[in-house]
């Protein structure tokens, strides 16, 4: 698959998430086909976001599931067959290997980055979180939003920015994640 | 799924992973680790500025072990610290010395405190002939990057797309972006500071400053030079007072080329020239004066 059909699958897949009060506003992965939408915790701020997918539709979203202790929240909307993205394995994942970040930075909408996984771990003064450490350029609004890698696999969920690296969500902390946040949820 | 882009993916990785046994974390300041490169069994190259402190310093190698590496002697003028390392006993890196051209990918492989390889990737931004360091230490050529280091990936390898090391990066020589140290510079580094224990530096003993000459003296010259060098300042037993400059002396050509810049006196100044001879020319009260400095050696 050419760079440009691979980024033109993950903006589709991409969605706007707008907490329902304020001006915030980041970035969500549509997951699976029954509407699921996984983003930051901080992006929804424990309410109801509204979602806008990349064609410029907008669904109300129901915040199903938060996990502060990674800063991850699910959310459905109530519509089928949306493009989705699957994960990859973050634990496979090794420096060098390309990653791709898209997003909404800055009012920007499924803007695309392109780096290099820097390395997969914890960084000294954020915990014992694991991190995909990415070598992209983010922005404010990418959080929530997917870092795929060269095969369009979500490996991450853009986070923060820390020392001019991009932060992620390990695809399997996600996965993991939304599978129990399923089977409560159902 | 296989795509061009994807394979490009993993080229890169197998690119980081090749050159990944060669490099080793220095923990070198207690807020600070850099990268290294295994040089040769038993030496690892790394750079000088968070060592400047401290005689040696832990190196955690890609085994996972970590041992104490000595430090054997650096060239302050490069930022490069050389390190012994006795149970670093694996084989050294492969180099390569093939001309590097902007716009080349390369990827800068470091190694961080917990023992983790980072990369980072980017392009060769520029080739500089002959990069002179504000310290004066000759560069040839200095691999220009577009990208910059993280912290801890100063002294890691900058790798090309074959997984051949191109050189050492460093972020000390520009204000943006990184640089490589060739792997033949390194090569004459670890070599001089294996046999010596420091690199020794060419010196004259002078201060110079750029003045205008008036043209009744730049008559006196070849070329008719608009500009030359001041003598402000004349250390006592150094090659300049052995040859009698003085202060107030104009330093106008050294090595048969016109001195307008000290620029010009320091690249004269390089290490293979100690003890060699150099004419000089130079206007002492208007007149012409020409002497004959054998180039010392400064002091560590």
């Amino acid at each position: 698959m050419q760079l440009g059909d691979l980024g033109e699958r993950l903006r589709r897949a991409t969605v706007q998430v707008r907490a329902a009060e304020g001006n915030g506003c980041g970035s969500g992965v549509i997951t699976g086909s029954m509407g699921y939408i996984v983003t930051n915790a901080h992006v929804v701020q424990g309410k109801n976001p509204v979602i806008e997918l990349w064609d410029g539709r907008r669904f109300p979203g129901r915040l199903l599931a938060l996990g502060r202790r990674h800063d991850l929240a699910l959310v459905k909307v109530d519509t089928l067959g949306l493009p989705a993205l699957e994960f990859g394995d973050s634990n496979a994942l090794r420096p060098g290997a390309m990653v791709l970040a898209v997003g909404n930075p800055l009012g920007f909408t499924g803007a695309l980055s392109m780096g290099v996984v820097h390395t997969v771990g914890p960084l000294r003064g954020l915990g014992e979180n694991r991190w995909v450490q990415a070598d992209v350029r983010l922005a404010p609004g990418n959080s929530g939003g997917p870092l795929a890698d060269a095969q369009g696999r979500v490996v991450g969920i853009n986070t923060m920015i820390a020392r001019g690296l991009a932060l992620a969500i390990p695809s399997n902390v996600v996965a993991d994640f939304v599978t129990r946040a399923r089977s409560k949820a159902a | 799924m296989t795509s061009s882009f994807a394979e490009l993916s993993g080229q890169l990785a197998n690119v980081v992973e090749q050159a990944a046994p060669f490099v080793v974390s220095v923990a070198a300041h207690p807020r600070h680790a850099a990268s290294g490169l295994q040089w040769q069994p038993g030496v690892v190259v790394t750079v000088e500025h968070p060592l400047r402190q401290a005689n040696a310093a832990e190196v955690l190698l890609a085994d996972g072990r970590t041992v104490m590496g000595k430090v054997a002697g650096r060239d302050a003028t490069l930022g490069v610290a050389v390190l012994r390392v006795e149970d670093a006993a694996g084989a050294g890196v492969v180099t390569t010395s093939a001309p590097v051209r902007a716009g080349n990918l390369t990827v800068t492989v470091g190694r961080g405190r917990q023992g983790n390889v980072t990369a980072s990737m980017g392009i060769v931004s520029s080739v500089a002939r002959a990069f002179q360091t504000w310290q004066g230490g000759v560069v040839d050529p200095l691999v220009q990057l577009d990208y910059s280091l993280y912290p801890s990936a100063n002294g890691g390898a900058v790798v090309d797309a074959s997984g051949m090391v191109v050189g050492l990066a460093t972020s000390g020589f520009t204000r943006y972006g990184a640089s490589a140290i060739p792997a033949a510079v390194l090569e004459r580094v670890v070599a001089t500071v294996l046999e010596k224990g420091f690199v020794p530096r060419a010196f004259l003993g002078v201060g110079l400053r750029p003045v205008l000459l008036p043209r009744s003296m730049a008559e006196q010259l070849e070329g008719a030079p608009e500009s030359a060098l001041l003598l402000l300042s004349v250390e006592p037993g150094s090659a300049a007072a052995r040859a009698g400059l003085q202060v107030g002396d104009i330093l106008c050509a050294l090595d048969g080329s016109p001195t307008r810049e000290p620029e010009d006196v320091q690249n004269k100044l390089t290490p293979e020239r100690i003890g060699a001879a150099l004419a000089a020319v130079v206007l002492r009260g208007g007149q012409r004066l020409d002497v004959v400095l054998t180039v010392g050696e400064k002091e560590q």
